[in-house]
C-alpha cells in the first residue's frame, strides 16, 4: 500500500469575478508538516475550503489517495480521514472541555467502545486535563484552540488542516501549540498549517508553500522559502511596508467570503 | 456500550433519581394531606410533565422549534383511546370503524405502546423530508404538521367522531400509574440525552458546521431526536387519555402547543429537569389564574371575575423569564448539575 497522500491539482476558484485561487497544486503527505503562507487575500483559506468541501472548486481536483473527491460534502470529507480547524475557534459552546472532545470521538471512524477513556487519553495529550470540566468557552483563547484542535484529533484523521492555529495566541500559547502540531505529526498525521506567523511555519514545518494573489509562488523547505529573492520581494518584503488596513476591500475580501461560505449548512 | 459515555449516563441516573423523588414526594404530601382537586390537579401535571418531555427531547436537544408535537400526542391519545373504549361501546359510538381498531383490546399499557410507535411512524414518514431543510424552515414546516394532525382528528369522524370528539374512555390510571408512565417518560428522554445520538444532536445546535466538520450527519441526527421525541410525546398523550376519558380535535391545536412551548421556555430548554420545572410553574400560576377568573376577595376589595386571567398570567410569566432568564429556571442544567454545583460552591466556601 502506498503512503497516504492529499492532493490538490490545478485548483481555481473566483467569487463574483475575483479570482482567489489560480491553478494551484499543492500536495501533503503523511509524513509531513506542510506550511502555506501569503499575504492577506492570498487565497490560503479558499484552498482549505476547497480541499475539506466547504466549496466548490471553479476547476481542478482534490484527491485523497488518488480517489477524487472534488466538491464531496465537507461530511463525506472528514469522514474520509481529513479534518480542520477554522480561522475563529469554534467549540461547542454549551458543552464542557471534555464533552467537546466526547463529540470529536464519537463522529469519527472506527470503534467507540470506552469513549471516556479515549477522551481522557486526548485530554492528557493536549494538557487540557485541569480543564476538563470547565465550560469550553470559559478557558482562555489559547486553550480554546488546543481543544479545538484535540477534537479534531478525537476524529482520528489521517490529515489535518489548521487554519490560523497561532492566530490571537501570545508567544507561550504559540509555542505550546507548536509542540502539540509536532506531537500529532509523530502520532502519524500530516498536517497542514495556515499561519501569518513566519517565525511559527519557518520552525514547526518540513516544506512550505507560498500562494500570493492565488497563485503558487514558491515551494520548499524553509531555508529555501526564506532565501527565495521572489518570495522575499512579494511576502517578506510586505511586512517590512505597512501592512494594508485590515477593511480594505481587496485585502479581506476572500476572508470575508470563505467565512460567509462557512456558514452554509 | 458503543460511543456512550459513562459519566453522562451517570449525570442522566442521578437526574432521573432527583426528579423522582420530588415528584413522589409531591404526590405522598397531596395524597396525605390534600384534598381530592389537589390529587386530582397534580395528577393532570404529571400527565402534562410526560407531554413536556416528550417535546423537550427533540426541542431542547436540536434547538429547533417544533409546533407539530401536539398531533403525535394527539395520535397518541385518539389511538390508546379508540383501543381502550370497551368493543360494545366502540360498536354504537364508533360503528364504522376499520379493520383490528373495531375489535382490539389489547389492554392500557399495550394500546399505549401501540399508539407511541404509531406517532414515531408518522414522525418517521414526516421527519424524512422535514429533518433535510435548516432550522428556520423546519421550525415553520412543523406548523403544518400541526394544522394537519387537527384537520385530521376533526375529520376522520368514523375513526375520530371529527369536532364531538371522544367518550367512554375507561379510566385504566390513577396518580400512581401517572407517576410510573411519567417516570418511563423522563428515563428515556434523559437516556436519549446521555446516548451518542442526544449529544451529537446539542454539538449540531451549537454549531452546524463545527458538527459536519467532524463528520456528523445534521439530518440523521435530527431525525433521531425527531422520531424518539415523537414516540414519547405520543407515549404521554395515550398515558394522558387514560385519566381524561373525553377529549376532542381542539385539545391537540394552537393553545395546547403554546403552553406545552411555554413550559420549555419557563423552565429552560436544555435539560429535562427544566421541562419538569417549566410545567410546574405553569400548572402553579393557571391554577392561581383559575382562582382570579373565578373572582377573589382580598382584605375586603371584592375583585370581579377575570375571565382568561390564567391565559393572560402564564404570558406575563413566558414574557418576564424571556427577558429576565432568557435561558430558563434551570438555565439548560440537569437536575444532576444543580447539586454538583451547590457542592463545588459549598467547598470553596469552606476553604
Amino acid at each position: 500500500m502506498t503512503a497516504p497522500t492529499l492532493v490538490a491539482a490545478s485548483v481555481s476558484r473566483s467569487f463574483s469575478g475575483v479570482r482567489a485561487l489560480e491553478g494551484v497544486d499543492l500536495r501533503l503527505d503523511q509524513a509531513e508538516i506542510l506550511g502555506l503562507i501569503g499575504p492577506n487575500g492570498s487565497g490560503k483559506s479558499t484552498l482549505v475550503n476547497v480541499i475539506s468541501g466547504a466549496l466548490r472548486p471553479d476547476a481542478g481536483r482534490v484527491l485523497l489517495n488518488g480517489e477524487d473527491v472534488t466538491g464531496h460534502s465537507p461530511r463525506a470529507v472528514a469522514r474520509k480521514g481529513v479534518a480542520r480547524t477554522f480561522q475563529t475557534v469554534r467549540l461547542f459552546p454549551s458543552m464542557t472541555v471534555r464533552e467537546n472532545l466526547h463529540v470529536g470521538v464519537i463522529s469519527g471512524n472506527g470503534e467507540h467502545r470506552n469513549v471516556d477513556g479515549r477522551v481522557d487519553e486526548l485530554l492528557s495529550f493536549a494538557d487540557l486535563r485541569p480543564w476538563a470540566h470547565a465550560p469550553a468557552m470559559s478557558i482562555p483563547y489559547g486553550l480554546q484552540r488546543r481543544v479545538e484542535v484535540a477534537r479534531s484529533l478525537a476524529t482520528r484523521p489521517v490529515f489535518l488542516m489548521l487554519d490560523e492555529p497561532a492566530a490571537g495566541l501570545n508567544e507561550e500559547e504559540s509555542d505550546q501549540l507548536l509542540e502539540l502540531i509536532r506531537r500529532i505529526h509523530d502520532g502519524g498525521v500530516g498536517v497542514l498549517v495556515i499561519d501569518h506567523d513566519l517565525r511559527l511555519i519557518l520552525r514547526l514545518c518540513h516544506r512550505v508553500h507560498v500562494l500570493v494573489q492565488g497563485r503558487s509562488l514558491a515551494e520548499g523547505t524553509p531555508a529555501e522559502v526564506r532565501s527565495d529573492p521572489a518570495v522575499v520581494e512579494a511576502y517578506i518584503g510586505a511586512h517590512r511596508n505597512p501592512p494594508p488596513p485590515p477593511a480594505a476591500p481587496g485585502a479581506r475580501s476572500d476572508q470575508s467570503k470563505t467565512d460567509e461560505e462557512d456558514q452554509q449548512p | 456500550m458503543s460511543g456512550w459515555s459513562r459519566l453522562d449516563l451517570l449525570r442522566g441516573a442521578v437526574t432521573w433519581v432527583i426528579l423522582g423523588v420530588l415528584l413522589g414526594a409531591l404526590l405522598v404530601v397531596l395524597s396525605v394531606a390534600g384534598t381530592t382537586s389537589m390529587v386530582r390537579t397534580a395528577t393532570n401535571f404529571l400527565l402534562l410533565v410526560g407531554l413536556v418531555v416528550g417535546v423537550q427531547v427533540f426541542v431542547g436537544n436540536s434547538g429547533i422549534v417544533s409546533f407539530g408535537h401536539v398531533a403525535f400526542a394527539g395520535i397518541g391519545a385518539y389511538l390508546t383511546a379508540i383501543l381502550t373504549i370497551p368493543v360494545d361501546i366502540r360498536e354504537t359510538a364508533l360503528p364504522d370503524l376499520p379493520g383490528l381498531l373495531a375489535t382490539a383490546s389489547p389492554g392500557p399499557v399495550v394500546a399505549i405502546l401501540i399508539a407511541a410507535v404509531a406517532a414515531a411512524v408518522v414522525a418517521l414518514i414526516l421527519g424524512g423530508a422535514l429533518t433535510r431543510m435548516d432550522e428556520a424552515a423546519m421550525a415553520m414546516a412543523t406548523l403544518a404538521v400541526l394544522v394537519m394532525g387537527h384537520t385530521v382528528f376533526a375529520n376522520w369522524e368514523t375513526v375520530t367522531r371529527g369536532t364531538i370528539g371522544l367518550y367512554g374512555v375507561p379510566r385504566s390510571i390513577g396518580q400512581i400509574g401517572a407517576l410510573a408512565g411519567v417516570l418511563c417518560v423522563i428515563a428515556s428522554a434523559l437516556a436519549f440525552a446521555a446516548s451518542p445520538t442526544g449529544r451529537k444532536l446539542r454539538a449540531v445546535r451549537d454549531d452546524p458546521t463545527a458538527g459536519a466538520t467532524l463528520g456528523i450527519n445534521t439530518a440523521r441526527v435530527r431525525l433521531g431526536g425527531w422520531v424518539v421525541s415523537a414516540f414519547l410525546t405520543g407515549l404521554a398523550g395515550g398515558l394522558w387519555s387514560q385519566y381524561n376519558l373525553a377529549f376532542g380535535p381542539d385539545q391537540f391545536y394552537y393553545v395546547d402547543m403554546f403552553t406545552l412551548l411555554s413550559m420549555l421556555v419557563i423552565g429552560g430548554l436544555g435539560s429535562v429537569a427544566g421541562a419538569v420545572v417549566g410545567a410546574a410553574v405553569v400548572t402553579l400560576v393557571s391554577e392561581l389564574g383559575r382562582e382570579l377568573e373565578a373572582g377573589l376577595r382580598l382584605g375586603g376589595i371584592a375583585l370581579r371575575e377575570l375571565p382568561g386571567a390564567g391565559q393572560l398570567a402564564i404570558a406575563v410569566v413566558t414574557l418576564a423569564l424571556l427577558i429576565l432568564r432568557p435561558t430558563g429556571l434551570t438555565r439548560g442544567r440537569e437536575a444532576a448539575d444543580w447539586f454538583a454545583r451547590r457542592r463545588i460552591e459549598r467547598s470553596g466556601q469552606v476553604r
